[in-house]
C-alpha cells in the first residue's frame, strides 16, 4: 500500500471516529500462521524451501449505535531456508526488518441505517464481492487477485465507498473506487508470467533483426480522462431464486500489454523495442442467479465484457506471428459460470463450477473454459478434514491438483498439509508451472 | 333389596362402567396431543433471543467452545431463525439464516459472501456438532415436521415415537421422545439411524421458569456411534420481543454486531 493511500485510509478512519459517539473497547483477535513450502522439482529441496511466518490481527469496535470500525493488520516474513541461514549470520536485524511485509488488509468504517434509513455505508479498504461464484467470479473488477504462489490464491481488498440500500425486499449496492488496487503476484509467479509474455512478443521481431534495447514501461492511469471505477448491483428474491443485475466500470487490475514498437537503431540490424503496459478500462454487464434445485444449491453468472475501444495497438490484432491467445483486440465478449454443490451420503461435500474466463483473461482471444471440482469429508469426529480440489482447462488441457488435509489439534490450533501438483502440456498455463510442484505443511493458531 | 332393584342397580353400574371406561379411554392422550402440549408449554412464544454456549467434545475432550446468539420468531405459521457465531476467532461472524420453506442462507466472513444452502446440507452435521441443521429445529420444540405416536406411559412419563413426515428426506428411522408428565417437559430424545440402531440421544436438564415460559438451561446431545457429544448451555432467553423484520434478512446476517 502506498504511503499516500495509507494516509488517506487512516485519515478517513480518524475523521469518522472523531465524529462518532464514544467508542467502546475494541475487540482484538487474530491468527498466527507458520508454513513451510518444499519444492519438488529441485535437487536441493531443503535449501530451496520457503519458510513463512504470518500474523493477522483484527481490531474491531462499535461506534455506539452508528456502526463499527475494523482494522485487519497483516505482517509476514517469507524467505528461502538457505537465505535464512545467511540472514542469521548478519550482524544486525535491519536486514530481517526490511524483509518483513506489513500492511492493512482491511481498514473501514461501517455506518448502519444512515439517518434512520435503509442505507448502510462502508468507507475504506474493504472486500467487495458482487459475483456469486465460490472463490471466483466473472464480475471481478473489484476483486484483484493475490497469488503469492499457485496454491495461495485469494482476493485483495480495494479502497472506496460502498452503499447498500434495502428498499422493501430489494438490495442495491453501489461502490465507487477512486483508485485501482492492482493484482499482487509472488515474485516467482510474476517472473514466470512476464517471461512467457516476453517470449511471445519476441515473435513480433522481424526476421533478421535482433534486440538492441528492450524497454518495458507501465503507463500510469489517467483518471481525469478515463474516470473512476464504480460498480452497481441490484438483487432480489424472485420466486425461489436470488436474481441480480450488475454493472461495473473500471480497470483490469493488472497492467496488460497494449503496444509493441520496434524501431531501428541506426544502420545496424538491431531494434529498440518498446513495450507499453497499461491498465485496460473495461465495462461489465452481468446477471447473477442463485437458488436450489432439489437438494442441490445452484448458481450462475453471465457477463458481457466491453473493453475500451482501440486500447490495443493494431500490431496484435489477427497477427499470425503471435499465438492465438496473444492476438488481443477490443472485441466485446461473453464470460460466465455455473456451479452446483451437494452433500452426498456420509457427509461428503461436492462442489463443481464451470467457468469461461479466468481473472487473468482480459481479451476475447485469451478466453478458456475451466472446470473446478472441490470435494471434502470430515473424519475422526470432524477433527480431520480431507479436501481435494482440481482445476482443469478444457482449452489447453492443463490442470492443477490441490489435495489437502487439515487436523484440528485443539480448538484454536489446526495443522495442515497440502500438495500442489500442476500438470499438462508444457505449453499450457498450468503446464508452464511444473516448477511450482510443492508440498506445503503448516499450522494456524488463532487467538 | 328386592331382585328388581338389584337388577336395576347392576344395569346402572354396568352402564356407569361402560361410560366411565370409555371416558377413561377418551382421556388418554394421543402422541400428537402430547407433542402439541409440549409445544404449547415450551415452544409457544412469538419470538426468542438466546445466548448459547456450545461445547463440542470428542471422547470427553473439549474441542470447540463457541458463543452464539440465536434469534427465533414465528410469523405467518413459519418459524424463522438467525444464528450468529460471536466467538472464538475462527468462527466469529459465521451466520445462518433460516426463513422457513427451505429458504436458508449462510454467511462465511472469509468469503465475504452470502450463500444459499440447499436441502442436502440440512441433514449434514451443523458446524461439526452432533446436531444436524434439521435437529436444531427440535431445540425450539418445533415438531411440526413429525408424526407422533404414543408408545407407552406410566405415572411419570409419556413415551412417544416421532417419524419424519417426509420419509425421503429423513436421516432417522425414528425418534423416541420421553415427556415428563408433571410439567410436559421433553427430558430425552433418542435418535435411531436408518439401520434402526440407537445413534444419538438428546437430554435436557434444569427446566427453569422465565416469565410465563420455561426453558432448559442445559442440553446434551451424545452420539453413541462416534463417541462424540455437544453440550449447549442456555442463558436466560428473552421471550416475545418485538423483533424487527430486518433482523431476519441477509443484511443482518452479514453484520458482526446485531442490535435488537
Amino acid at each position: 500500500m502506498s504511503l499516500t493511500t495509507n494516509r488517506l485510509t487512516i485519515g478517513l478512519l480518524l475523521l469518522t471516529l472523531c465524529l462518532a459517539a464514544p467508542v467502546a473497547a475494541a475487540e482484538v483477535d487474530g491468527q498466527y500462521t507458520l508454513k513451510l513450502a518444499v519444492p519438488l522439482e529441485t535437487d536441493q529441496p531443503i535449501d530451496e524451501s520457503i519458510g513463512s511466518v504470518g500474523l493477522k490481527t483484527d481490531i474491531e469496535s462499535d461506534l455506539g449505535n452508528l456502526g463499527i470500525w475494523k482494522l485487519r493488520i497483516t505482517a509476514s516474513y517469507d524467505n528461502k531456508l538457505d537465505e535464512l541461514k545467511d540472514t542469521w549470520n548478519e550482524e544486525h536485524t535491519d536486514i530481517v526488518r526490511e524483509q518483513i511485509t506489513m500492511g492493512f488488509d482491511e481498514a473501514y468504517v461501517d455506518l448502519y441505517s444512515v439517518a434512520d434509513s435503509d442505507l448502510d455505508l462502508r468507507l475504506g479498504k474493504q472486500f467487495v464481492t458482487v459475483g456469486i461464484g465460490d472463490g471466483i467470479s466473472t464480475l471481478n473488477l473489484t476483486e484483484p487477485v493475490q497469488a503469492l504462489s499457485v496454491n495461495d490464491l485469494s482476493s485483495r481488498a480495494v479502497i472506496g465507498v460502498r452503499a447498500d440500500w434495502y428498499p422493501q425486499d430489494t438490495h442495491i449496492i453501489a461502490f465507487v473506487q477512486p483508485r485501482v488496487t492492482p493484482t499482487c503476484l509472488g515474485p516467482e509467479l510474476e517472473a514466470s508470467l512476464e517471461s512467457a509474455v516476453q517470449q511471445e512478443l519476441l515473435g513480433l521481431v522481424p526476421a533478421g533483426f535482433q534486440i538492441g534495447k528492450l524497454d518495458a514501461r507501465e503507463v500510469p492511469i489517467d483518471y481525469g480522462k478515463e474516470g473512476l471505477g464504480y460498480t452497481f448491483k441490484g438483487e432480489k428474491l424472485i420466486g425461489r431464486a436470488d436474481l441480480g443485475l450488475v454493472y461495473q466500470k473500471g480497470y483490469v487490475p493488472f497492467a496488460v500489454v497494449s503496444d509493441f514498437k520496434a524501431e531501428p537503431m541506426g544502420e545496424t540490424a538491431s531494434l529498440a523495442i518498446t513495450i507499453d503496459k497499461k491498465y485496460m478500462p473495461l465495462q461489465k454487464i452481468g446477471i447473477t442467479a442463485a437458488g436450489t434445485m432439489g437438494d442441490a444449491s445452484v448458481w450462475g453468472e453471465m457477463t458481457y465484457n466491453i473493453p475500451k475501444k482501440d486500447f490495443f495497438a493494431s500490431v496484435f490484432t489477427d497477427n499470425p506471428a503471435l499465438s492465438e491467445q496473444y492476438r488481443f483486440s477490443d472485441e466485446t465478449y461473453l464470460t460466465g459460470m455455473i456451479g452446483v454443490d451437494y452433500f452426498l451420503p456420509k457427509d461428503i461435500y461436492v462442489n463443481i463450477q464451470a467457468i469461461r474466463g479466468f481473472p487473468h483473461e482480459f481479451a476475447k482471444s485469451m478466453l478458456s473454459d475451466y472446470v473446478i471440482v472441490d470435494s471434502y469429508k470430515y473424519f475422526l469426529n470432524n477433527r480431520l478434514k480431507v479436501d481435494g480440489k482440481m482445476i482443469y482447462c478444457l482449452r489447453d488441457k492443463g490442470w492443477v491438483a490441490l489435495p489437502e488435509v487439515e487436523y484440528q489439534v485443539k480448538s484454536n490450533i489446526r495443522v495442515f498439509g497440502q500438495i500442489t501438483r500442476p500438470g499438462g502440456d508444457a505449453e499450457s498455463l498450468f503446464g508452464q508451472l511444473e516448477n511450482a510442484k510443492m508440498v506445503t505443511v503448516g499450522a494456524n493458531v488463532s487467538f | 333389596m328386592s331382585r328388581n332393584k338389584m337388577s336395576v342397580a347392576v344395569l346402572v353400574l354396568s352402564l356407569f362402567v361402560l361410560v366411565w371406561g370409555n371416558m377413561g379411554i377418551a382421556l388418554a392422550m394421543s402422541g400428537q396431543e402430547v407433542i402439541d402440549r409440549v409445544k404449547d408449554e415450551y415452544g409457544d412464544f412469538k419470538s426468542q433471543v438466546s445466548q448459547l454456549n456450545i461445547k463440542v467434545y470428542d471422547k470427553e475432550r473439549l474441542i470447540n467452545d463457541w458463543q452464539v446468539t440465536l434469534f427465533t420468531r414465528s410469523i405467518d405459521d413459519k418459524q424463522q431463525s438467525l444464528l450468529k457465531f460471536n466467538s472464538p476467532k475462527d468462527v466469529a461472524g459465521v451466520g445462518l439464516l433460516d426463513l422457513g420453506e427451505d429458504l436458508m442462507y449462510m454467511y462465511l466472513p472469509e468469503f465475504n459472501n452470502v450463500r444459499r444452502i440447499a436441502g442436502s446440507a440440512k441433514n449434514g452435521s451443523f458446524m461439526g456438532t452432533d446436531f444436524t441443521y434439521n435437529d436444531l429445529s427440535l431445540i425450539n420444540y418445533d415438531t411440526s415436521d413429525y408424526d407422533a405416536k404414543l408408545i407407552k406411559e406410566d405415572n411419570e412419563f409419556y413415551e412417544l415415537e416421532l417419524c419424519d413426515r417426509d420419509k425421503t428426506d429423513s436421516s432417522y428411522a425414528k425418534i423416541a421422545m420421553t415427556v415428563r408428565k408433571d410439567d410436559w417437559f421433553p427430558v430425552r430424545l433418542v435418535f435411531y439411524n436408518l439401520d434402526g440402531k440407537k445413534q444419538k440421544e438428546l437430554v435436557s436438564y434444569d427446566v427453569t421458569p422465565s416469565g410465563k415460559y420455561k426453558y432448559p438451561k442445559r442440553l446434551v446431545m451424545k452420539d453413541f456411534l462416534a463417541n462424540h457429544s455437544t453440550e449447549i448451555l442456555i442463558a436466560e432467553p428473552e421471550f416475545d420481543l418485538d423483533l424487527r423484520d430486518d433482523i431476519f434478512t441477509t443484511r443482518t446476517l452479514q453484520r458482526s454486531k446485531i442490535r435488537y
